[in-house]
C-alpha cells in the first residue's frame, strides 16, 4: 500500500486530466471529473502525511530516466506536507474555478481545466521526488504547464506575460540542469539526503557557482529579487489561476527547491562554512521590504496582491537561509500559512471581479456593504498577512524573529517588523474603506454566488484553525518541524 | 539476410532506376515504388541494427572479392570493396532510412503542389540520395565512401534545384562550396593511401599512429566533412538551399544529409584516426568541439532574428549540428553517444518542423497564426517538436541535451558545457516566435460570438488539417520524440555507449 499511494497522488490528476479532455463538451461531467480528482488526491496526500508522520516509509522506484537516476517518488515529511497542502487547496480552488469560470463567461474552458490538472501532476510529482533528476523532470513540467493557464485570455497582454514568464523560467532550468549534472559530477549521485549530499572537499570557488547556478535555477519561482518580475506580469492569468499557482503551487514549488537546495544537496554546515546562506538570507530581506513598499504603490488589486506574495515567498526563504531548525521550520510552514491567507485574498479579489468588474482598489470603496463575507474573509486573510497571533502568519513571523535574533542579524529582524507594518499599510486601509466609506455602486447587498463565497470562507477559516492548533487536523507542523530538525541534525 | 548490406543499398538503387525508365509520366506510380523502397530499406536497417547490437558488426564483402584476393606481400590487406555495418553506422543508417521513408510518404502533397510535372524526378533523384547517403553509413573504405558522397552530393544538388528561379540559384552555391568539400575530403583520402598504400578503413586504423602525413590528412579530411556537414563557419550552403528548394526537397534533405556527414566525421575520428585525432600532432577533437560550440551560439543567435520560417529553421539546424560537433569533439564513450542521440532527435525534430512548415504553407513565421485552429493536430506536433528542441523532458531532445552536458562537464570542458545552454538559451527566444504565431488568431479576427456552456468564442477559423498522407508521418515522428525520449536511457546505455568501440 505504501508503494502504491504515490503512484496514486500522480494517478488522481493524471486521470483528471484525460477524463476532462474526454467530457470536453459535457461541461458538468468534466467539471465532476476535475472535482473527483482533486478530492481524491487530497484524501491521498492526507494518508501519505498520516504515515511518513507514523514514521513509514512511503516511496516507489520506477524506470530509470538517466544512467545512475531512476524515477524514485518518496514521500518525506516536508514532501508530504507540500503534496497535501498544494491538493488540498486544489479541491477548493476547483469549486472557485466552476464559479469563476462560469461567471465570467470565460473561453477555452477544457483547456483551463486540463493544464490545470497537469500542472497538479507536476506539483504532486516534485514533493515526492528522492533525487535531482526526477526532480527537475517535473519542475520542467510545471514550468510548461502553467505556461497555457498564463496565456489563456490569448490577449497581447497575456501572450507578453507568457512569453516573460518563459523566458524567466526556462532559463532557470537551464542554469538548474548544469547545477544537477555538476552535482552529480562532484558527489557521484543525485540523491537528495537531508543534510547534503555533497562532500566537504570541493574548492570554494566550484561551490560558489554551483550555489549559484542552483539557486539562479530555484528562485525565479520563488520569486526572490531580482528575477520576480514575471509574477506581477503573470497576474493577467485568470484569478483562480492567480490563486492556486501563482499563490500556492508553483512559487511555492520555487520555495520548495531552494529547500532541498539549502537542506538536501549543500546540507546547512556546508552553507554555513561557505557564506552562501547569508548572501541568500540577504536577498531575500531586502525582497521583504521593496516588494512591500512597492505593494503600496499599486492601484491593481492583483499587481498589489502579487507584489505582497513576492515579499511572503522570501520569509520562507529567509527562514531556510538562517539555517537554524526554528527558522527553517517557520520558513516551511510559511508555504501553507501563507498559502492559506494569499489565496484568501486571490478569491476576494476574483470574487469582486466577477461580480462587480472592478479590479482597482481605489474602486472598492464602500464595497462591504454590497459583499460583507467577502470582505471579512479578506479582513481576516490580512490580519493574518500581517502576523498577528493567533492567525496561521504569526506562527512563521514568531520563529523568523527567533531566528534573526539568534543569529545576531538585528538587520533581518528589522525588515520582518517593518514588513509587518508595510503589510498592514497595504492591506487594512482596502478592508477600512470598504467598510467604512460608502459608495453609490454598492450600495445593494449583492455578495459573490455560493461557488465563489464558500471557498473564500473555508480558507479564511482555516487560516484561524491551522493558526491556533496547527497539527489539528493533521501533523502538519510536526512533519516540517521534524524535517527541519533532520536537516540540521 | 547475409545479404542485407547490400540490398539496403539496392533498393533505394532500384527504385530509381526503376522510376526513370518506367515512370517519368506517372507521379503516383513513382510515389509508390519510392515509397515501398524506402520503407523496405528502414526495415532492412533496423534489422541490421539488432543483429549488430547483439553479435557484433557485420562485415560483408561486394560481389565476394577479396575473399582470395591478392594480397602485397607482407600485409594482410583486402583489395575488394567491403562493407562493414557496426553500432555506429548502424544506428545512423536506421535513422536515416526511417526519416527518409517518412519524408516521401509526406511528399505526396507537396510534390504534386510545387513540382508538378517534375514528380517522378523527385522520387528518382531522391531514391539515388538515399543510395549515397545509406552507402557512407556501411561503407568500410575510403574511397567507396566518397563514391557514395558524391552520389548523394549531385543527388542534393540536383534535388534542390529542381524548384526553378532562386532555387537553382541555392542549388548552384551548394554544389560549389559542396564540390570543394569533396575534393578536400578526396585529397585527404590520397594522403591516406599515399601514407599507408591501402583505402580500406579497417586496415588503415593501425598505420596512422605517428606517421608525419596524419595530420595533413586529418586536416583535409574534417575541412571536407565539416563544409558537408555544415559545421560553422562552413555552413554557407544550408540556409539558402533549405528556404529555397521546393518543400518535399527541404522536408527530405534536412533531417538526413548533414547527419551521414557527421557520421562520416565520426567514422574518420573514431575508427580510422583514434587516439591520433584527439592527441597527435593535430588537436582535431578541440577544434571541432570549439566549431560546434560557436555553431550552436551563432545558429541560434541567427534563427531569432530571422522572419522566414525555413531560414530560421536552417540556422536552428545550422545550431543543432553545433551540439554534434561538440559531442564528437570531445571525443569520450558518453560523448559520442550524446553526438549520435543527437543525431536521432535533431533528424526526428527537424524532420517534424519541415514537415509542419510544408503543410502549412507558411513561409513566414506570421503565416503560422491561427494554426491551432486551423489545424490542430499539426499545432500539437509542432508544439512537441518545438518542445523537444528546448530540451523539455522527457522528450528526446532534453536526453541529448543532458547527456551531452554530463559528458562536457565530465570531460572538464565547463565552456563547452555554458556554450551548449547559451546555445539552448538562444534556441527559446526562436521556438518562442514560432509556437506565438501558433497560438495567436490571424490578424484579422472574426467577429465574437458565445458558445452553450457560457464561454466566448470567435468564430471558428475552418478546419482544413493535412491530408492523412501529410498527417501521418508528422504523427508519427511527433510520437518518436516522445518515445525515443522516454527510452533515451536504454537506447544510450544498450546501444551508443558502445558504439565507437
Amino acid at each position: 500500500m505504501n508503494a502504491l499511494l504515490p503512484l496514486l497522488l500522480l494517478a488522481a490528476p493524471l486521470a483528471g486530466a484525460l477524463w476532462i479532455v474526454a467530457f470536453a463538451r459535457r461541461p458538468n461531467l468534466r467539471e465532476a471529473g476535475s472535482l473527483l480528482a482533486a478530492g481524491v488526491m487530497a484524501v491521498v496526500a492526507g494518508l501519505i502525511v498520516t504515515r511518513v508522520a507514523a514514521g513509514d516509509s512511503v516511496e516507489v522506484v520506477l524506470l530509470d530516466l538517466v544512467p545512475g537516476a531512476p524515477l524514485h517518488l518518496r514521500a518525506d515529511g516536508l514532501g508530504a506536507f507540500f503534496a497535501f497542502m498544494a491538493s488540498g487547496l486544489w479541491a477548493i480552488t476547483t469549486v472557485y474555478s466552476i464559479g469563476y469560470m462560469r461567471g465570467a463567461r470565460e473561453h477555452a474552458q477544457t483547456r483551463y481545466y486540463f493544464w490545470f490538472a497537469v500542472c497538479l501532476l507536476a506539483v504532486a510529482g516534485l514533493t515526492l521526488s528522492a533525487n535531482l533528476v526526477t526532480f527537475f523532470v517535473f519542475y520542467e513540467l510545471l514550468t510548461v504547464a502553467t505556461y497555457p493557464l498564463v496565456v489563456h485570455k490569448q490577449s497581447a497582454e497575456a501572450i507578453r506575460a507568457g512569453r516573460k514568464y518563459l523566458a524567466y523560467a526556462l532559463t532557470a532550468g537551464l542554469l538548474l540542469l548544469a547545477a544537477i549534472i555538476w552535482t552529480h559530477e562532484l558527489a557521484g549521485e543525485f540523491a537528495l539526503r537531508p543534510g547534503g549530499i555533497l562532500p566537504p572537499d570541493i574548492p570554494r570557488g566550484s561551490l560558489w557557482a554551483l550555489f549559484g547556478l542552483f539557486i539562479g535555477g530555484v528562485a525565479v519561482k520563488a520569486g526572490v529579487m531580482p528575477l520576480h518580475s514575471w509574477l506581477p506580469s503573470a497576474m493577467v492569468a485568470p484569478t483562480p489561476v492567480s490563486a492556486l499557482l501563482h499563490a500556492v503551487a508553483v512559487v511555492k514549488a520555487g520555495v520548495f527547491g531552494v529547500a532541498r537546495v539549502v537542506g538536501w544537496v549543500f546540507g546547512p554546515t556546508l552553507l554555513a562554512d561557505l557564506g552562501g546562506a547569508e548572501v541568500l538570507a540577504w536577498f531575500a530581506a531586502s525582497t521583504i521590504v521593496l516588494s512591500s513598499l512597492i505593494a503600496l504603490l499599486q492601484d491593481n488589486l492583483k499587481r498589489r496582491l502579487a507584489f505582497s506574495t513576492i515579499g511572503q515567498l522570501s520569509y520562507c526563504v529567509l527562514g531556510l537561509a538562517l539555517l537554524t531548525p526554528e527558522a527553517m521550520a517557520g520558513g516551511m510552514f510559511h508555504m501553507l500559512g501563507h498559502g492559506l491567507m494569499k489565496i484568501t485574498l486571490f478569491f476576494c479579489a476574483g470574487a469582486i471581479y466577477v461580480t462587480t468588474k472592478k479590479t482597482r482598489v481605489s474602486q472598492l470603496d464602500g464595497i462591504g456593504r454590497q459583499m460583507p463575507y467577502t470582505m471579512i474573509a479578506f479582513g481576516v486573510a490580512a490580519v493574518g498577512l500581517a502576523g498577528f497571533p493567533p492567525l496561521v502568519g504569526f506562527t512563521a513571523k514568531w520563529f523568523l524573529l527567533e531566528g534573526t535574533t539568534a543569529t545576531g542579524h538585528t538587520a533581518f529582524s528589522v525588515a520582518l517588523v517593518l514588513s509587518g507594518v508595510l503589510n498592514i499599510a497595504y492591506l487594512f486601509p482596502i478592508v477600512l474603506r470598504a467598510f467604512f466609506r460608502s459608495s453609490p455602486d454598492h450600495a445593494e447587498r449583492a455578495d459573490a454566488r455560493p461557488a465563489l463565497l464558500a471557498p473564500l470562507l473555508v480558507t479564511a477559516a482555516l487560516t484561524i484553525v491551522i493558526g491556533l492548533a496547527p497539527d489539528a487536523l493533521l501533523p502538519l507542523w510536526s512533519l516540517v518541524a521534524e524535517a527541519a530538525a533532520e536537516v540540521t541534525r | 539476410m547475409e545479404h542485407a548490406p547490400v540490398l539496403l543499398l539496392l533498393a533505394p538503387l532500384a527504385a530509381s532506376i526503376l522510376i526513370a525508365v518506367l515512370a517519368m509520366r506517372r507521379t503516383g506510380v513513382a510515389y509508390a515504388v519510392a515509397t515501398t523502397a524506402t520503407a523496405a530499406a528502414a526495415a532492412l536497417s533496423w534489422a541490421l541494427l539488432l543483429r549488430v547490437v547483439e553479435h557484433g558488426p557485420v562485415t560483408y564483402l561486394v560481389a565476394g572479392w577479396g575473399e582470395t584476393g591478392a594480397h602485397p606481400p607482407g600485409l594482410d590487406l583486402n583489395i575488394g570493396i567491403e562493407l562493414v555495418v557496426d553500432v555506429m553506422g548502424g544506428f545512423v543508417a536506421a535513422v536515416v532510412a526511417t526519416m527518409a521513408a517518412m519524408s516521401m510518404v509526406w511528399s505526396r502533397h507537396s510534390v504534386l503542389e510545387e513540382l508538378g510535372d517534375r514528380g517522378p524526378t523527385f522520387y528518382a533523384v531522391a531514391c539515388l540520395a538515399l543510395t549515397g547517403l545509406l552507402g557512407m553509413c556501411v561503407t568500410g573504405d575510403a574511397f567507396n565512401l566518397f563514391v557514395f558522397l558524391e552520389v548523394a552530393s549531385l543527388a542534393g544538388y540536383a534535388l534542390v534545384g529542381s524548384g526553378g528561379g532562386r532555387s537553382q540559384l541555392a542549388a548552384f552555391r551548394y554544389l560549389i562550396l559542396g564540390a570543394t568539400g569533396a575534393s578536400l575530403y578526396l585529397l585527404g583520402v590520397g594522403y591516406l593511401y599515399a601514407a599507408t598504400g591501402t583505402l580500406n578503413m579497417g586496415d588503415l586504423a593501425g598505420l596512422l599512429t605517428d606517421h608525419p602525413l596524419t595530420p595533413v590528412a586529418l586536416a583535409f579530411i574534417i575541412s571536407g566533412l565539416g563544409l558537408k556537414m555544415g559545421l560553422f563557419p562552413l555552413h554557407a550552403w544550408m540556409p539558402d538551399a533549405y528556404t529555397c528548394s521546393p518543400s518535399a526537397v527541404a522536408a527530405f534533405i534536412a533531417p538526413v544529409f548533414t547527419k551521414v556527414m557527421a557520421l562520416a566525421l565520426m567514422r574518420f575520428l573514431f575508427t580510422i584516426f583514434g587516439v591520433e585525432a584527439f592527441e597527435g600532432a593535430l588537436p582535431a577533437g578541440q577544434i571541432i568541439a570549439w566549431m560546434g560550440a560557436i555553431a550552436a551560439i551563432v545558429g541560434a543567435g541567427v534563427a531569432a532574428v530571422q522572419s522566414d520560417l525555413r531560414r530560421l529553421l536552417a540556422w536552428s539546424s545550422v545550431g543543432q549540428i553545433g551540439y554534434i560537433g561538440v559531442g564528437i569533439g570531445i571525443g569520450s564513450p558518453l560523448a559520442i553517444a550524446a553526438a549520435l542521440l543527437h543525431v536521432m532527435n535533431h533528424s526526428l525534430m527537424k524532420g517534424a518542423l519541415f514537415y509542419v512548415a510544408g503543410s502549412s504553407r507558411a513561409r513566414r513565421i506570421s503565416e503560422l497564426r491561427g494554426l491551432s485552429r486551423r489545424m490542430p493536430v499539426t499545432a500539437v506536433c509542432l508544439v512537441i517538436a518545438a518542445a523537444s528542441l528546448v530540451g523539455v523532458p522527457p522528450l528526446g531532445g532534453f536526453f541529448s541535451k543532458w547527456y551531452l552536458l554530463q559528458a562536457a562537464i565530465g570531460a572538464s570542458q565547463p565552456w563547452l558545457a555554458a556554450a551548449v545552454i547559451g546555445g539552448s538559451l538562444l534556441a527559446i527566444a526562436y521556438v518562442f516566435r514560432i509556437l506565438e504565431a501558433a497560438l495567436l488568431a490571424p490578424e484579422k479576427a472574426p467577429a465574437t460570438a458565445t458558445t452553450s456552456s457560457g464561454g466566448a468564442v470567435s468564430a471558428p477559423l475552418p478546419r482544413t488539417e493535412s491530408p492523412p498522407s501529410s498527417l501521418a508521418p508528422l504523427v508519427v515522428v511527433s510520437g518518436l520524440i516522445i518515445v525515443t525520449g522516454l527510452l533515451s536511457h536504454l537506447i544510450v546505455t544498450r546501444w551508443l555507449l558502445g558504439a565507437a568501440g
